[in-house]
């Protein structure tokens, strides 16, 4: 249990974060004693305010979120969490691929990751995933068009070896599978395994679910060795990989619990409201205990298929927009 | 009359607006305006949307006959400058509808940037607004009046902004900040409506003893929750006058109907809470220390704290101050206020003691009436800010 973890994180950072620790005096006075009796962090409150635990001469790395409304999370890492964050993701993926460095075929643009005002989640995911890269290939041209030829020759290149594929799951979907589709091109990635995050809301909204992806993905590359993956840039490196039963659970070092959209309350198992995730790694800034505004309900890990004990995530949605922010339009 | 979303009006000829100066007050716009009035309080659907029938109520000619004769003696040389562009705020739905109308009794053409939220009383005015026989009856009226969407970083709005002879920027301070900085006509009238503050003055014994608690409760509520709290206007600080135990009585009564009120009417909605949190986050930030709060309910917070600036507090957190005198308020009263709401107490007494004790609001006025805009605003006759006297001799 991660308990113990968490109540010294947030002492550690109601002690080195002032902002942190008057938020804390303020909203969470009673005894900390349990998951549910710890403090938490609403997400969007790393877009409205510095949040460190560590001096600015400090600060090795800035991660940077795209926010949906112009104001991205700021999320300040010092080279000891950078490197816990590093090991812990290094960690969870060899878990689930093993020990080696893969040929990486990226489903998306080079320009995600060279053009500065593109940053965004994806370019922290790539850039994050691209640590068991030993060579990298982007599928994608600079207008998202699938680079037919040129993939066809990686794939080639590397015929004998495992290929890592890796991409957002709207892009695997919509500019990889349907663009194949289209071509009327299977390609021969028997032995690849897809690793994809990103989230199911756009898939949803066209009635695509889960199976189908698998099985179009299955149809058009015979890759069969596919894995979702839930995380977050505000706590990175303790993300939740698919298991060998198809469940999302929770990695050693991380834990969730489910909270009512209205009131805030914990929630048990199987029932739908937001997501709070819990992380020990996090300690350059108070990312330990974060409310996200994503809806899910949590499942026991103990039921699972696979060897895996830890709690089961499903996420379901997000919250709808309700920032209520004041007056600015026109510019912020 | 157009309606241009976002890719219409980058597209948009600038050089094909019809710049039409009116006088102010003009005959055919109060017609025009009587007119749509009457559209609008008889509209069914309209009748959810308590701040669009006020709206409506605003557009009758007798109000309107009202406010014109304080401009009596300037009808025959008071016009308007020519095209102004008003920014409205994000907050507020029916604030660029006002802002329209004071843009066009001012004697203006009219370029109107609409809030970048949804609203569904913005969507229904418009659609009342582009009823045909009006647009066939008053054309002159619907030449000079452009309603438009644009992005955030919109090249055309920039452009639209150098071209203006006024220009009203409803907040906020980041707002008013970024539209001061870009390039404008040198002669361009500016009205900016940067962040503002606003409080509630109670009477404790007043309220204890009123007759219809639920009424003063529901004025409340519109000056408040109904806009999510978030209006410039919209108190923060709430002024319990009275003897100690009365004002305790009265506070214990006025949480426990409110709390009610809200429960009934629509609640707290899914995420507010988290918007709650942040928003004492701010205070807190500002405050470098901890808050003390009660939270009454999931609707109701409350602080105590006399030290504290409020000026962030959303979605219903309130500062009870506890005060025994009117001059009170000068120490607390924060150098951004601009509405004081008031209950149990007569206007002139107000008046009296806020003069001699130097207290100064932009408005005095009774609980309910806050999010009333009128043509002086802040402080400013916006019909004499976006007109112009000529003079012959």
């Amino acid at each position: 249990m991660i308990l113990e973890d968490i109540i010294q994180l947030t002492k550690h950072h109601q002690k080195n974060c002032k902002l942190y620790s008057d938020y804390v005096d303020t909203f969470f006075t009673e005894d900390k004693c349990s998951l549910e009796s710890m403090p938490f962090i609403p997400v969007r409150a790393f877009k409205e305010f510095d949040l460190m635990s560590i001096n600015e001469s400090e600060v090795y790395k800035i991660m940077n979120s795209s926010g949906t409304t112009g104001q991205p999370s700021k999320i300040y890492l010092d080279k000891e969490t950078a490197k816990a964050q590093s090991a812990k993701l290094i960690e969870i993926f060899q878990d689930t691929f093993g020990n080696s460095r893969f040929p990486m075929l990226v489903i998306d643009s080079e320009e995600t990751i060279k053009n500065r005002f593109k940053f965004s989640a994806r370019t922290a995911a790539i850039n994050g995933f691209s640590i068991f890269s030993r060579k990298r290939f982007f599928a994608l041209d600079e207008k998202m068009k699938l680079k037919i030829d040129e993939l066809i020759d990686f794939i080639s290149q590397h015929q004998n070896q495992t290929i890592f594929i890796f991409g957002f799951t709207f892009m695997i979907w919509q500019n990889f599978l349907c663009a194949l589709k289209k071509l009327n091109i299977k390609l021969p990635l028997k032995n690849a395994f897809l690793l994809h995050g990103g989230g199911w809301k756009k898939l949803e909204s066209l009635k695509i679910d889960n199976a189908q992806f698998k099985t179009l993905m299955a149809e058009l590359t015979e890759c069969q060795n596919i894995r979702n993956y839930y995380g977050m840039v505000e706590q990175t490196g303790t993300i939740f990989m698919e298991c060998s039963g198809g469940k999302l659970h929770a990695p050693k070092g991380a834990d969730l619990i489910i909270r009512d959209v209205e009131t805030l309350k914990p929630l048990g198992y199987n029932s739908a409201g937001l997501v709070q995730l819990f992380s020990t790694i996090q300690k350059s800034y108070p990312g330990h205990s974060i409310l996200t505004e994503d809806v899910g309900y949590s499942e026991d890990g103990a039921l699972c298929s696979c060897k895996n004990t830890q709690k089961i995530i499903n996420i379901v949605g997000r919250l709808k927009n309700a920032e209520v922010r004041g007056c600015s339009d026109a510019y912020t | 009359m157009h309606i241009l979303n976002e890719a219409e009006f980058e597209n948009y000829d600038l050089e094909s607006i019809n710049l039409r100066r009116f006088k102010i007050f003009n005959d055919n716009l109060l017609t025009f305006l009587n007119e749509l009035s009457r559209i609008i309080l008889s509209s069914k659907a309209a009748r959810e949307y308590p701040d669009l029938i006020t709206f409506g109520f605003f557009c009758r000619k007798g109000n309107l006959l009202n406010l014109k004769s304080n401009y009596s003696k300037e009808l025959d040389n008071r016009f308007g400058y020519g095209l102004t562009l008003h920014i409205a705020p994000s907050n507020i739905p029916i604030n660029f509808a006002f802002s329209l109308i004071f843009g066009m009794l001012a004697g203006n053409s009219n370029f109107v940037r609409l809030p970048s939220t949804y609203f569904p009383q913005c969507e229904l005015l418009i659609s009342l607004l582009s009823n045909q026989g009006l647009q066939v009856k008053y054309p002159e009226i619907y030449k000079s009046l452009v309603l438009f969407n644009s992005q955030r970083n919109s090249p055309k709005l920039l452009k639209l902004v150098e071209r203006v002879q006024s220009l009203v920027v409803w907040g906020g301070d980041d707002t008013v900040k970024n539209f001061k900085n870009f390039q404008k006509n040198i002669a361009c009238k500016e009205l900016y409506f940067p962040n503002k503050v606003s409080s509630l003055l109670i009477n404790g014994k007043a309220f204890l003893e009123a007759q219809s608690k639920q009424d003063i409760i529901r004025s409340f509520y519109n000056d408040t929750y109904l806009v999510d709290q978030n209006a410039c206007s919209s108190p923060t600080n709430i002024y319990w006058f009275g003897d100690a135990s009365i004002i305790e009585k009265a506070q214990k009564v006025f949480s426990k109907e409110l709390i009610a009120y809200v429960c009934a009417l629509k609640g707290l909605l899914p995420g507010h809470l988290i918007d709650k949190h942040l928003a004492v986050m701010s205070s807190i930030k500002n405050y470098q220390k901890s808050i003390k709060i009660e939270k009454l309910s999931n609707e109701l917070w409350i602080t105590r704290d006399s030290n504290l600036n409020p000026e962030n507090f959303r979605l219903g957190i309130f500062n009870y101050i506890s005060i025994d005198s009117i001059n009170s308020i000068k120490s607390y009263q924060r150098i951004n206020e601009q509405s004081l709401t008031y209950f149990g107490f007569e206007k002139e007494f107000l008046k009296d003691e806020f003069e001699q004790n130097n207290i100064f609001f932009d408005r005095v006025i009774p609980v309910g009436s806050a999010l009333e805009l009128t043509i002086t605003w802040d402080g400013v006759d916006i019909i004499r800010h976006l007109s112009r006297s000529l003079s012959y001799k």
